[in-house]
């Protein structure tokens, strides 16, 4: 009985370990406030409906809305738009 | 009436017994690479994973038409959530004594629908998230992603569960999960 108990645990905690490590590797972090403000503006200002700033692989992530349709910015550390992507 | 029931499922029997239909096994086997692809392989912002969900989703809702019309040990009145039974299940373990079952134990039972309604809730705020509404809303993306921790946790201790009593009953869960049968051993 010990021996079961002792190899589930050892095995839960492993499958334990795999999960959390799988929820903290999650690469998307809300961006700093200050950095969020001024995005926010500078995109406003050009239309968007922004709902949500991120920071991903060292890029700005922008969840917006423009003229009804989802989409998606990617923003350099200089907070030029690198990349816009429609979401269907 | 349902106690009764359960009771009465819950007989020592010797030898083999087919409990689990195809489609239930399919069901299983489909969710689990399903599940495990998308939390943790498939990119959240792809295609892919939108379509995993939609499967996921269809899965759950035939598992519950299932629930209703589908062979014995598959009907959720089969393994009604039995919270009696199941502390019953818990003493029983502490003091060593065995009791096996032909379908569902009351704690698999409890296990079945917290998994069933984690996944609702993981494809219903999936879903959301890609609706104009909550595009980019925080507060979904966080109870998609809290659920699906729920959901691994809750797979963590089904694994463990299934491993435990595995031994402990000398009956291969695992195994009549992909033949269907039961094989009690004396």
């Amino acid at each position: 009985m010990k021996k079961i108990l002792t190899s589930t645990l050892v095995a839960s905690s492993l499958l334990l370990g795999t999960a959390a490590a799988s929820f903290a590797e999650g690469s998307e972090q809300a961006a700093d406030a200050a950095k969020q403000d001024q995005i926010r503006a500078n995109l406003t200002g050009q239309g968007y409906d922004v709902r949500k700033v991120d920071m991903e692989d060292g890029m700005y992530e922008v969840y917006a809305m423009k003229d009804g349709k989802k989409v998606q910015l990617f923003l350099d550390d200089s907070m030029k738009i690198v990349r816009t992507q429609d979401i269907n | 009436m349902t106690n009764a029931n359960a009771a009465s499922e819950a007989i020592s029997p010797a030898g083999q017994t087919r409990v689990w239909d195809p489609l239930i096994r399919i069901f299983h086997w489909s969710l689990v690479i399903a599940f495990t692809a998308n939390a943790l392989f498939v990119e959240g912002d792809s295609k892919i994973h939108l379509w995993i969900g939609y499967f996921v989703a269809g899965a759950v809702a035939f598992r519950i038409v299932w629930g209703f019309i589908g062979t014995k040990y598959a009907r959720f009145s089969n393994f009604p959530p039995n919270l009696k039974g199941a502390s019953e299940q818990v003493m029983e373990i502490a003091s060593n004594r065995k009791r096996l079952h032909m379908g569902h134990t009351p704690l698999g039972a409890l296990m079945i629908y917290n998994l069933l309604l984690t996944l609702i809730v993981i494809a219903a705020s999936g879903y959301l998230m890609t609706t104009d509404a909550y595009w980019g809303v925080r507060w979904m993306e966080e109870l998609h992603e809290a659920a699906v921790f729920w959901a691994e946790f809750s797979v963590a201790l089904h694994i463990a569960a299934v491993i435990f009593e595995s031994l402990r009953l000398k009956v291969n869960l695992p195994k009549a999960m992909v033949t269907g049968v039961k094989e009690f051993r004396n």
